[in-house]
């Protein structure tokens, strides 16, 4: 189900039209879009990405990467935030419109290790590819630590059997009061084998803490970018190197890194 | 009616049509073979090379801006060594023409990788690269400064035989002049014109997004001041010029090749659109079929 590919190739993208199947709001600002293969059907591996082409192009100009948060024989699907002009056309979409997406990219999630459990903890839109990723370890019982400010910001998924979801709010107003950190102090985390996706100090602190437990930790970054493919450079992030000016591509090597191979003191 | 003649000369050598791939857009070829029949494009003009390797600038590295795209990659590149061991044998299968880029902080950094590339079989000529605006040493400064401009590309002359293409900044009060200097110095062609320097700032932040603070500007927003950049260099100039800047569609490479160039490179707009340089070569060839042109050439001189 997952393969391992920070160690083998990637299977070359394609760019097709899609159809949406379904535009659903599944919190405050916040939507899951399912696409139909429409003939093109591909396996993306947790923590790889898609981009869309704008519909109104120069105006955004860049296509807009968005992880999958699904994939099965009838389509794909990703969770998005209306926060700019990219996402917002988003929210505009019905049943039926067409859509421009070039996928799969980047390098995903690899396995868990043997006797490992995975935590899974999410924030914001990093609960796309986290679900996607649950749901392919589901034999393994992850636990999916997810939080938001407040109820109303928690995304309403349909989580399989198998997956243990612990929500928390910053408010209580549903799950448990407080942050993922505070979630995860309440955790036993002697065995597991972190994957992590959502804010940069959010990706932090659960880097720090798999330091502190010399547990496996992986993170998906969030980088703007330009080709997706390599090609241009622009989307650089700082290795954990002595020299520091060494840089991955979010898009290629990434966007799924070990997290003691970044550099986190910025 | 007569076949319609797409071939470009430069220096006796041809292209086989008007349509390539901008510098810093496309790679070194390879990155966008799953997405675009890359051997059907007129030229691909790669990432900038330099003798020894370069990571480029500090994160964040773009800016999205109003029809454009602020970047500040700051040349990185592989280098010479990692080129000739590890780009060569992939560029080796690529039938298109490949134009290598070629950058550095001083002369003798471009003297070195010119000789190189004149001995280099796959490369089919070399686009000096005079006007980077992302790096604190060479780049915009020798393509900025007549003078500078014609003592690098003499030098130049000297070590290769390949056509050479000079690379022209916009951030200059009169392109005419670097122009005619890089023309008197024996370039073979110049292309019109690299990314203008531009800043885009974060309000939340009260300082500006890219860490250098300036960046270059590439994308639709620029194509107008590509396009009179284009025009001043070939009233100047009797080699060919080649047009570059926010090319998206047919109607724009036309506005270039109207304006005096012989061909066109397309950038920004293929991280959107990756097939957008095939789409516009058949743009071009659909008017030129219709309006009753058979060679680029007679494209020329209405204005």
């Amino acid at each position: 189900m997952i393969q391992n590919q920070h160690n083998s190739e990637h299977p070359p993208c394609i760019q097709r039209t899609g159809k949406i199947l379904a535009n659903r709001s599944i919190a405050r600002g916040c939507g899951e879009i399912r696409i139909g293969w429409n003939g093109a059907e591909i396996h993306p591996s947790p923590g790889q990405f898609l981009t869309l082409a704008p519909r109104r192009y120069p105006l955004p100009l860049l296509r807009r990467p968005y992880a999958y948060s699904s994939a099965d024989s009838s389509g794909f699907g990703f969770i998005y935030q209306i926060r700019g002009p990219g996402s917002a056309e988003l929210a505009e979409l019905r049943p039926g419109d067409e859509t421009d997406w070039l996928g799969p990219l980047g390098t995903g999630f690899p396995p868990p290790e043997p006797a490992s459990r995975p935590i899974l903890i999410a924030g914001g839109t990093g609960i796309g590819p986290i679900f996607y990723l649950a749901v392919a370890l589901k034999e393994h019982g992850p636990l999916v630590v997810t939080g938001a400010r407040e109820a109303n910001l928690l995304p309403r998924l349909h989580w399989p059997p198998g997956v243990h979801v612990l929500p928390c709010t910053e408010d209580g107003s549903a799950g448990i009061a407080g942050t993922v950190m505070d979630a995860l102090k309440e955790t036993d985390t002697s065995s597991a084998e972190f994957y992590t996706c959502g804010p940069a100090p959010m990706m932090e602190a659960v880097h720090k803490l798999a330091l502190e437990q010399n547990r496996p930790c992986w993170v998906s970054v969030e980088e703007i970018m330009a080709c997706g493919v390599g090609a241009c450079q622009g989307c650089a992030v700082s290795a954990a190197d002595d020299t520091g000016t060494t840089y991955q591509r979010a898009c290629l090597e990434g966007p799924v890194f070990n997290s003691r191979k970044l550099k986190w003191d910025r | 009616m007569g076949q319609i003649d797409l071939t470009v000369t430069i220096a006796g050598k041809t292209l086989p049509n008007p349509v390539g791939t901008a510098s810093g857009t496309f790679g070194f070829g390879e990155e966008y073979s799953p997405l675009i029949d890359i051997n059907a494009l007129g030229a691909i003009y790669t990432k900038a090379l330099t003798p020894e390797e370069r990571p480029g600038n500090t994160p964040p590295r773009l800016a999205e801006t109003t029809a454009g795209l602020i970047n500040s990659i700051g040349l990185a590149n592989p280098g010479l060594n990692k080129f000739l061991t590890e780009k060569v044998p992939i560029l080796q299968n690529i039938t298109a023409p490949i134009i290598v880029n070629v950058a550095g902080a001083t002369q003798s950094d471009y003297i070195k990788v010119c000789e190189a590339m004149e001995e280099c079989a796959p490369v089919w000529g070399v686009e000096l690269n005079v006007s980077c605006p992302n790096v604190d040493h060479g780049g915009m400064s020798f393509g900025t400064s007549p003078p500078l401009l014609a003592r690098l590309v003499a030098a130049v002359r000297k070590v290769i035989k390949k056509p050479l293409i000079v690379k022209l900044s916009p951030n200059v009060a009169d392109i005419s002049e670097p122009a005619r200097a890089a023309e008197d110095a024996g370039a073979d062609a110049l292309s019109c014109i690299n990314t203008l320097t531009a800043m885009k700032v974060d309000i939340h932040r009260r300082k500006p997004l890219i860490p250098r603070g300036t960046g270059g500007l590439s994308g639709p927003a620029i194509l107008p001041i590509g396009v009179a950049a284009v025009w001043r260099s070939a009233k100047a100039v009797k080699i060919p010029v080649i047009g570059v800047g926010g090319i998206s569609r047919p109607e724009d490479a036309l506005e270039y090749l109207l304006a005096g160039a012989c061909a066109v490179q397309t950038g920004t707009t293929l991280f959107t659109h990756p097939n957008t340089p095939l789409r516009v070569l058949s743009g071009i060839e659909q008017y030129m079929e219709q309006q009753g042109f058979q060679s680029i050439s007679e494209l020329h001189g209405f204005f």
